[in-house]
């Protein structure tokens, strides 16, 4: 189970997150959302170990993850993806995956469910952006993660291919991890996640849970 | 053969190690200009084993690789919280300390009525070993080239792995390693190791073939040039620093009229090469260009 407990993050006297809690045990699928600048790239960064927060604890299975280096969550299985796609320029696709010492039928699989067979030659500057976070993702799952934290995977993916996006994540997704997703599109989010957790923009930021498609809630 | 050819060969093949260990740091992402004191290690170890001790040029590679090792990941302990720019500089003073303590160090000895052993500026004088052992300046070539040659083959079959593909992705985004479960300080640590066994090696056979060292020999430029090797040759494969070198020395040494303006040469010739192919002439995505080409594996 991965905990954020009582997580505030401010930058130099700006708040950013306030308070916010979060549990994602196995199985979960979660829907970050909240307007621009409301800090869900910052909560990932946090819950990944990229960032440190002012306050609260990073938990996992009980253990404090607090103060270890990001290699040290990517190992015990909490991965992400990055908001602005992050791979290495000079690497085809193909090559992307070779960082993970994963089973290649597990590898094949997740290539095809994925339709990046027509990429796998390409290198990234010529494959389009919303195929470049796809490739992200399948990155991602190689390592068969635990916690997946996913930021905004889908933008730029129009409602066909966004529809095929979401099946390939509730397919390959395994159903022991959880997955924690930023999105602003309630469609994807109807038909991937569960709860929705909501941050504000207000200062202090608040979270706040409710079901997909329903009026935020009280946290 | 003339000797003149062959042993501008076998000094290309030796300084294709230096470039090749300023390769292996690059690799990682870090810049050294101080590979040249891993090289002097290698040799001064090699001089005092064979000169002094008599020992059998085995233990003496062996040795040297060693210490060049061991002297490169005290470097890197010493200072794997800097990187960039710090790295850069501290492993500069890294050499030129050890080429200040290698002037100061006098130990001269006299051994079979020759002087020889560390004797501060004046180095260290017949290293015999070539002579007591009847090598000519070809078999010292292919003596040379043979272990340069296995170095490479072992590289190549290194590039295609894992490790290796780690290792450059530390070079280039080490958040984006860390994010997939990659240590960075490790992969740093151990190339930075690695790069001072092959400097460390190469020093060695220089000791062996120049008969005589002396600190000046390690100096500042020697750090500088192998690191251009490595920056014009490209960074996509270990025969990118080997190009530099053939530029350089097979090349630009080998025309006399050129002499005294080589250093003048080979800076223009890296300013025009790095306008033209700013990656290197081996950049890394042309090499894996190639290599999507040459086979189109499996996932
Ligand atoms: N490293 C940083 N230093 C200073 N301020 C930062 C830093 N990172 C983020 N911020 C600020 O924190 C706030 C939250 O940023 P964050 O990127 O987490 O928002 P977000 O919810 O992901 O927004 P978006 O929808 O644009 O992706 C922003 O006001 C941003 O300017
Ligand atoms: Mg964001």
């Amino acid at each position: 189970m991965f905990e954020l407990r009582r997580i505030t993050k401010s930058f130099g006297g700006v708040h950013v997150l306030d308070d916010i809690s979060i549990v994602l045990k196995p199985g979960d699928r979660v829907g970050l959302s909240g307007g621009n600048g409301t800090g869900k790239s910052t909560l990932i960064n946090i819950a990944t170990g990229f960032l440190a927060p002012s306050s609260g604890q990073i938990l996992l299975d009980g253990h404090s993850l607090n103060d270890q280096p990001p290699w040290k969550y990517a190992r015990a299985g909490i991965r992400r993806s990055f908001q602005t796609s992050r791979l290495v320029p000079t690497l085809t696709v193909r090559d992307q995956f070779r960082f993970e010492t994963c089973d290649p039928a597990r590898r094949r699989q997740l290539v095809a469910h994925s339709a990046l067979e027509d990429v796998l030659d390409l290198f990234p500057f010529q494959v389009p952006l919303p195929v470049l976070r796809k490739i992200e993702v399948v990155r991602a799952l190689l390592a068969d993660p635990r916690v997946l934290f996913l930021d905004e995977p889908s933008a730029g993916l129009s409602g066909e291919e966004l529809s095929a996006f979401a099946r390939f994540l509730s397919r390959n997704v395994s159903g022991d991890a959880a997955l924690l997703i930023v999105e602003h599109r309630q469609d994807l989010m109807r038909v991937l996640v569960d709860e929705i957790v909501t941050l504000e923009s207000h200062v202090p930021s608040v979270a706040t849970a409710g079901k997909p498609a329903e009026a935020v809630g009280d946290a | 053969m003339s000797l003149y050819v062959a042993s501008t060969l076998t000094n290309v093949a030796l300084i294709s190690f230096l470039a090749l260990s300023a390769y292996l740091v690059l690799v990682v992402g870090e810049v050294s200009f101080g590979q040249q004191a891993f090289f002097a290690i290698g040799a001064y170890v090699t001089a005092t084993v064979t000169a002094i001790f008599g020992g059998h040029i085995i233990l003496a590679l062996f040795l040297s690789t060693i210490a060049g090792g061991l002297a490169a990941l005290l470097l890197a302990a010493l200072v794997i919280r800097l990187s960039g720019l710090y790295f850069a500089i501290a492993s500069l003073c890294f050499a030129e300390l050890l080429r200040l303590t290698l002037l100061r160090i006098r130990i001269p000895l006299e051994i079979d009525g020759r002087s020889t052993g560390m004797d501060g500026p004046e180095g260290f004088s017949n290293i015999r070993w070539i002579f007591e052992n009847d090598f000519e300046v070809t078999d010292f070539l292919i003596l040379t080239v043979v272990c340069l040659l296995a170095l490479l083959l072992l590289l190549f079959y290194f590039e295609r792995t894992t490790v290796m593909l780690r290792a450059r992705l530390v070079g280039r985004d080490s958040l984006l390693a860390q994010s997939l479960g990659v240590r960075p300080d490790h992969y740093r640590m151990a190339f930075i190791g690695l790069s001072g066994m092959v400097a460390g090696f190469g020093g060695a056979l220089f000791a062996l073939f120049n008969t005589h060292i002396e600190p000046q020999m390690f100096g500042v430029m020697l750090g500088v040039h192998a690191l251009a090797y490595t920056v014009i040759g490209g960074l996509g494969a270990p025969l990118g620093p080997l190009i530099g070198v053939g530029i350089d020395i097979g090349l630009l040494e080998s025309i006399r009229a050129l002499s005294e303006y080589r250093m003048i040469a080979f800076g223009g010739l890296v300013a025009v090469l790095l306008i033209i192919f700013p990656q290197g002439l081996l950049s890394p995505r042309a090499v894996n260009r190639l290599w999507g080409r040459i086979r189109r594996r499996d996932v």
